[in-house]
């Protein structure tokens, strides 16, 4: 398919349109905003780097501009030859939000390639109410459909009956190991520097790899380049300020931002004794720098180093963050020939701590990547698209270093450094074979080698390795490799439906195994190696896409069916603490996973969101697990009804909510026991077979702008927000347990995290 | 386990203002139910037994129902067959002289109306326990959370791979209610020395069962196999299981063919006696 693609290219003499759209206010590019030629009915949208490209027979015509959250603009050009054209739109002013519906909004969910994706605008963001104020990009994502949380309290999300690892998150292409700050209460996402985020579900372009679930792909923003300006919040739990502005006017930019939370200080005001003995807090830094060298060359350097603490006295010290570099340059060797070449960095890492008593415990773990990428972008006519490149990352896993202190106790065990080298090589062609018909067909080929270390095989029931094989230090072995092939077709059904056809393989080369219900930042990652085999997902999709009212109402709805293959899991009373030989507790099989998804959403007026649902079952097969019998992973929730509304009362005042609807997890709940020296065991007939109640919640915001001074550039708002409106008490965990009064007797216990309403009030402001 | 203990204590701190917990009537499906074995073979005369029950619905409040006139019979490697005779229901005892060897490895078979059941453990020996030692730690301590910590120090055989359980007793009676009670571990504990100290019991001020002035303490300290090792390893973890941090919840690996349960070969030592003064 992909040299058909490759063969039907044939060059096309016609004028064309390229250039960038930036934010006339910040010079801000903007992603996904698209222009439009209604005289032809075609179009183009930005991509990552905020360019677009049209080709179109020579002639005068009028163009439209437009993108969410700002004002469309139609203008009359003349095109003659290769011409470019640098766009600037306007944010709408809030009282103008409700007029800026107009007949011809382009129709992009109809008429892109792209199915299972969506992209979220950092105004959209805003318009969700979020917990304790601060707002989420994570919580956002898990409003769309086929994304599940994990429960409150979880650091993780699942995509379409994925694992938690399974989703690559990206900021500014660095990989973001762990997104959640306070156990998964806020994301390591500080609102204020962020231009988009766009998930992948399926379909997702060659360009990427590595994450067999999903592609969470969040971009920063690049900074004002025309004035200084600042941006902030105090909220109560959180406060957060942000800085920007030229470097060189118009030509560069930075922004800086800082977050901490202080619940800490209130901790410390405490009469309990261990409550004020307790520290508990994160903060996170963003930056970036622009430098636009020219017409050609755009170079930026960002990064994020965030921490989270918890701290009881100097019994318990429990540490971990993310640390991300990203280097990029971006050149264009012609309006038709773009290149984007990045260097990034990136760690994760973790501590903790135990002092007490005669037992002293320390563990140490990290993890972390540096990347090197190169993409190409090949523009040849506007029925051509041609996309390439190549990457190579560098792994470094440091499983754990453990030490055990006491008395009489001094033993430590360091768990073997792995590395390991992933590349890939890419292509992928897009072509509009008719006004139709568009099909994009990619090809990734993905080679993983281990580097030095140690090879160990073990057979059943013998306690040391049946073979080993010790490698030099930067010896590259045991290479696993495949390719992957991405599929995408969009047949237009007229103005305003489509139907969408995706196909995507993804092999995973680095997966986490976790031995936990709720998963914790002890989990571990494993390589691929030989005797771990790379997790291999295919997954095909279909989707159907209608418009209504000239496309201010957007309908999608999809099917998809995925087979996963060698998914990992620990086999059960699995031990990870002090354990050398941590891959033999390692079980493998095949994971299958299939759903339906409808969202309608309203783009326009004064009231906007959507409306989503999803039916979907996953399951895993594993021998040695639940009898080898298929089970359902703590993601398989049936039923997700999401409603996310925002409504404009008055000019200043903006009202949101959020409704959340999700079947139970299933989890394990005993169905026997016997007696064992007066002790009750449990008896589990089978893995998760018992299922949590439904959770529900409903969240609101209201948010009040001040009225602004004439003459002065200070604006500010209040938010006022209910997380969990009507007090719901959604099931965390539900655990079983011998009755303290009476042993012999048994009792379920159900943990909600989240049990009441939760009040919060933020100050934003910007000057 | 006192790692993720204290963590989770750290997380309903930091939540407590929106956490709650209550206790919940769930409806499990009711399985078949099964042969449950109690096997216990010591090193000390009139003390092994096999107890046989049939497991119950998880959240019945009803006394398990036991196996009555199954016939037991114990043989060991060097070819002795000893029957063990119902004594109570459900529970079957060897002659009052039957003493397990150390050493020896016993094979145990039972027939019931409805089927066999078969397991093997090997009797090992035993390690010494050095010293006892009680500490009670106030408010603020900073290396002792405050209560009464019951501190044992035992001896390894670094020769042997061993597996160990200890029991705290108070005046004799033993200290164990819920699996959380358990200590077990293995020679991991030792490192590279021959002596380790642990501790055995933890009791807070609030608990009613906290040794009392002129209690008499002491520990056993049992030396297993490694199934029995494996199955009171998993039930150590199980109160924690399906929590917070908590393991995925597993079944209690049995060494029981045809059945679940355990039998074990488990010899012990006694420490010396500690008084309570003050």
């Amino acid at each position: 398919m992909f040299s058909l693609l490759i063969f039907l290219a044939t060059a096309e003499n016609k004028a064309s349109l390229s250039g960038s759209i930036i934010d006339a206010t910040t010079s801000e590019t903007l992603i996904g905003a698209s222009v439009y030629i209604p005289s032809l009915k075609i179009g183009a949208t930005t991509d990552f780097n905020g360019l677009y490209t049209l080709e179109l027979p020579a002639g005068k015509y009028k163009l439209q501009v437009s993108y969410i959250g700002y004002e469309t603009k139609t203008i009359e050009v003349t095109i003659t030859g290769q011409q470019k054209l640098d766009l600037e739109l306007n944010p709408s002013a809030t009282e103008l939000t409700e007029v800026t519906v107009t007949d011809q909004i382009e129709a992009a969910n109809v008429e892109d390639l792209k199915m299972s994706s969506e992209i979220l605008t950092i105004k959209q963001l805003k318009e969700i109410p979020a917990f304790m104020g601060e707002v989420d990009v994570l919580k956002a994502i898990q409003t769309l459909p086929g994304v599940q949380s994990g429960g409150e309290g979880t650091t993780g999300f699942f995509v379409r009956g994925g694992a938690a690892d399974q989703n690559l998150v990206l900021l500014d292409g660095a990989t973001v190991y762990s997104p959640s700050h306070l156990m998964g209460f806020f994301s390591v996402f500080n609102a204020d520097v962020l231009k988009s985020a766009e998930i992948y579900k399926g379909g997702i372009p060659a360009q990427y790899g590595g994450r067999s679930a999903s592609l969470l792909d969040i971009s920063m923003r690049d900074g004002d380049n025309q004035g200084f300006k600042a941006n902030g919040g105090l909220g109560l739990i959180a406060s957060r300020l942000s800085l920007e502005g030229p470097i060189q006017k118009g030509k560069s930019s930075f922004i800086f931002a800082g977050r901490r939370t202080y619940a800490d200080v209130f901790t410390r005001l405490s009469p309990k004794e261990d409550v004020k003995n307790s520290t508990l807090y994160f903060y996170d830094f963003n930056g970036r720098l622009n430098f636009k060298l020219g017409d050609k060359d755009r170079i930026t350097f960002s990064g994020y180093y965030g921490n989270d603490v918890l701290k009881n006295k100097e019994q318990l010290s429990w540490k971990w963050g993310n640390h991300t570099a990203t280097l990029n340059w971006k050149h264009r060797f012609s309006d038709k020939f773009y290149a984007n070449f990045s260097g990034v960095y990136s760690d994760f890492n973790y501590s903790l701590g135990s002092f007490s008593g005669s037992n002293n415990l320390e563990w140490e773990a990290r993890i972390n990547d540096q990347t090197l990428k190169a993409d190409f972008s090949y523009l040849p006519s506007k029925r051509y698209n041609y996309k390439f490149g190549l990457s190579s990352a560098h792994h470094t896993i440091h499983p754990g270093f453990i030490k055990v202190t006491g008395s009489d106790i001094n033993t430590s065990l360091k768990l073997e450094t792995q590395r390991a080298l992933e590349s890939a090589a890419y292509a992928s062609a897009m072509i509009s074979l008719s006004d139709k018909f568009t099909a994009e067909a990619g090809l990734r080929y993905s080679l993983f080698q281990n580097i030095g270390g140690t090879n160990n095989q073990y057979e059943e029931g013998v306690p040391e390795p049946v073979y080993s094989r010790a490698f030099a230090k930067n010896e590259l072995h045991d290479g696993q490799h495949g390719l992957e092939p991405r599929l995408n077709l969009r047949y237009l059904l007229g103005d305003e439906k489509s139907i969408k056809m995706s196909y995507n393989r993804m092999y995973q080369y680095l997966q986490m195994a976790s031995n936990s219900t709720t998963g914790t930042p002890l989990d571990i990652y494993f390589p691929a190696s030989s005797s771990i085999k790379p997790q291999l997902v295919d997954q095909v999709a279909l989707g159907y896409f209608h418009n209504f009212a000239s496309n201010r109402y957007e309908l999608s709805t999809e099917v998809y069916y995925k087979f996963m293959q060698n998914q990992i899991d620990f086999r059960d009373n699995a031990n990870l603490i002090l354990n050398e030989q941590l891959e033999r507790e390692i079980l493998s099989g095949t994971g299958e996973a299939y759903g339906l998804e409808l969202m309608l959403k309203k783009t326009e007026g004064k009231l906007k969101g959507w409306v989503s649902y999803t039916l979907s079952k996953t399951t895993r097969t594993i021998a040695g697990i639940n009898n080898g019998d298929p089970y359902r992973p703590r993601q398989d929730r049936p039923h997700a009804i999401n409603l996310v509304a925002s409504y404009q009362l008055k000019p200043r005042l903006q009202l949101g909510a959020a409704f959340t609807f999700a079947s139970g997890s299933p989890i394990s709940i005993p169905n026997s026991s016997y007696e064992h020296n007066g002790l009750v065991v449990p008896v589990y007939a089978e893995r998760n077979g018992y299922r949590l109640p439904d959770s529900h919640r409903l969240d609101l915001s209201l948010t009040l702008d001040n009225k602004k001074k004439p003459g002065r550039k200070w604006e500010s708002s209040w938010n006022f927000s209910l997380y969990n409106a009507y007090g719901r008490q959604n099931p965390f965990t539900i655990q079983v347990r011998q009755n303290a009064d009476n042993p012999k007797n048994t009792e379920a216990v159900q943990m909600s995290l989240i049990g009441t309403i939760v009040p919060a009030v933020t100050y934003n402001f910007k000057f | 386990m006192k790692i993720v203990k204290t963590l989770i204590a750290l997380i309903l701190l930091a939540t407590s203002i929106t956490s709650c917990q209550k206790v919940v009537e769930l409806k499990v499906a009711e399985p078949d139910p099964q042969v449950a074995v109690e096997g216990v073979l010591t090193n000390t005369a009139g003390e092994s037994y096999v107890k046989l029950q049939w497991t119950k619905t998880y959240f019945s409040t009803e006394a398990p129902e036991v196996v009555r006139e199954a016939l037991v019979t114990i043989a060991d490697d060097e070819g002795n067959i000893v029957v063990f005779s119902e004594n109570l229901p459900g529970l079957y005892k060897g002659p009052a002289s039957f003493t397990g060897i150390i050493g020896r490895t016993y094979h145990l078979e039972i027939e019931y109306d409805g089927g066999t059941l078969q397991a093997t453990s090997t009797l090992q020996d035993t390690v010494r326990v050095l010293g006892l030692e009680l500490v009670k730690a106030r408010a603020g301590d900073l290396q002792w959370e405050e209560g009464y910590h019951l501190i044992g120090t035992m001896a390894n055989q670094p020769s042997i791979k061993n597996y160990f359980r200890t029991e705290a007793m108070i005046n004799g009676k033993r200290q164990l209610s819920t699996a959380s009670d358990l200590v077990v571990f293995d020679d991991q504990a030792f490192g590279q020395g021959f002596t380790a100290s642990g501790v055995i019991a933890y009791w807070d001020e609030e608990d009613e069962t906290k040794p009392q002035v002129g209690d008499t303490l002491s520990i056993r300290l049992y030396t297993l196999d490694e199934s029995s090792y494996n199955f009171y390893l998993a039930l150590a973890d199980t109160p924690m299981q399906g929590g917070l941090f908590g393991k995925t919840p597993a079944n209690v690996p049995s060494n029981i063919k045809g059945g679940i349960g355990l039998f074990q070969a488990c010899a012990y030592t006694l420490s010396g006696d500690v008084v309570v003064t003050e």
